[in-house]
């Protein structure tokens, strides 16, 4: 019906995310030229992905056994995924010495969340199984990570505008 | 069993949410308008201890301490003018 076609839709929508993560990536790089906070938590984005659609297939494989364990490893990974991720932006924030920007920290918040969903879902899997935390986790993973785009367009468009301010300045 | 698993996924939330949390820590206003504060701050505080001074003595040459002082003091208030403009133009865009 019309919420499944809505439901189709947005997982196509989905599939281009990696594609215009790694387009804005590309886009940011040649205007700023240089590696800041924006452009390493973009990096960090098309790397996840990268590794996502990587380990997809062995890990759909693994979670349609049967038992506790083959589900852990299912949301396991990811959340472990997840968390390196974070990390990864934290050490490029730090061995380089630069400020966090907003577009970094929405890209970190996001990466939480994510881990939080799992979690939940899992805990919900392993004690309760009442599959009401899997539409939940269906759902709110897409809208995610399309909603990560226009933010990282408003952030980033903001901070330009103040660095071109500031440069006129001086 | 799965109470390990249980564990081990909420450590792996509040790991994140560190992480999260110490990202957080690295944004805020840079070091240079911490530091530009400090001084026009430190200033203030040399110009008031030396208003203090000249009341206190009632000395010959007070005319001419008074007069360097006014100069002094409007010296800072156009530097904090100065810096507030520019303030104003990074972070209100105006």
């Amino acid at each position: 019906m019309l919420n499944e076609q809505l439901f189709e839709l947005f997982k196509s929508l989905e599939d281009l995310t990696s594609l215009v993560y790694a387009v804005l990536f590309l886009i940011i790089f040649f205007v700023e030229k240089r590696m800041s906070s924006v452009t390493v938590a973009l990096l960090v984005l098309c790397l996840s992905k990268g590794m996502a659609s990587l380990l997809l297939p062995d890990l759909l494989e693994l979670a349609s056994q049967a038992g506790l364990q083959y589900k852990f490893a299912w949301y396991g990974s990811w959340m472990a995924l997840n968390v390196v991720c974070i990390g990864l932006i934290l050490k490029f924030h730090i061995a380089n010495q630069i400020r966090a920007s907003n577009v970094a920290l929405a890209v970190s918040l996001a990466y939480v969340s994510f881990t939080a969903i799992q979690a939940i879902d899992f805990i919900d899997r392993a004690t309760l199984n009442s599959g009401f935390f899997a539409m939940i986790y269906q759902i709110s993973i897409p809208t995610i990570n399309i909603g990560l785009i226009p933010l990282i367009c408003y952030f980033w468009l903001r901070d330009y505008r103040k660095l071109t301010l500031l440069n006129k300045e001086s | 069993m799965s109470f390990v698993l249980i564990l081990l996924s909420i450590t792996l939330v509040i790991l994140a949410l560190v992480a999260h949390q110490k990202l957080r820590t690295l944004s805020g206003e840079p070091q240079i308008y911490a530091e530009v504060a400090s001084e026009l701050q430190q200033r203030a505080h040399d110009l008031l201890v030396r208003k203090d001074h000249i009341e206190a003595r009632a000395n010959l040459n007070l005319a001419e301490e008074n007069e360097r002082w006014k100069n002094d003091l409007a010296q800072y208030m156009e530097d904090y003018e100065q810096e507030a403009l520019a303030r104003r133009r990074i972070h209100l865009g105006r």
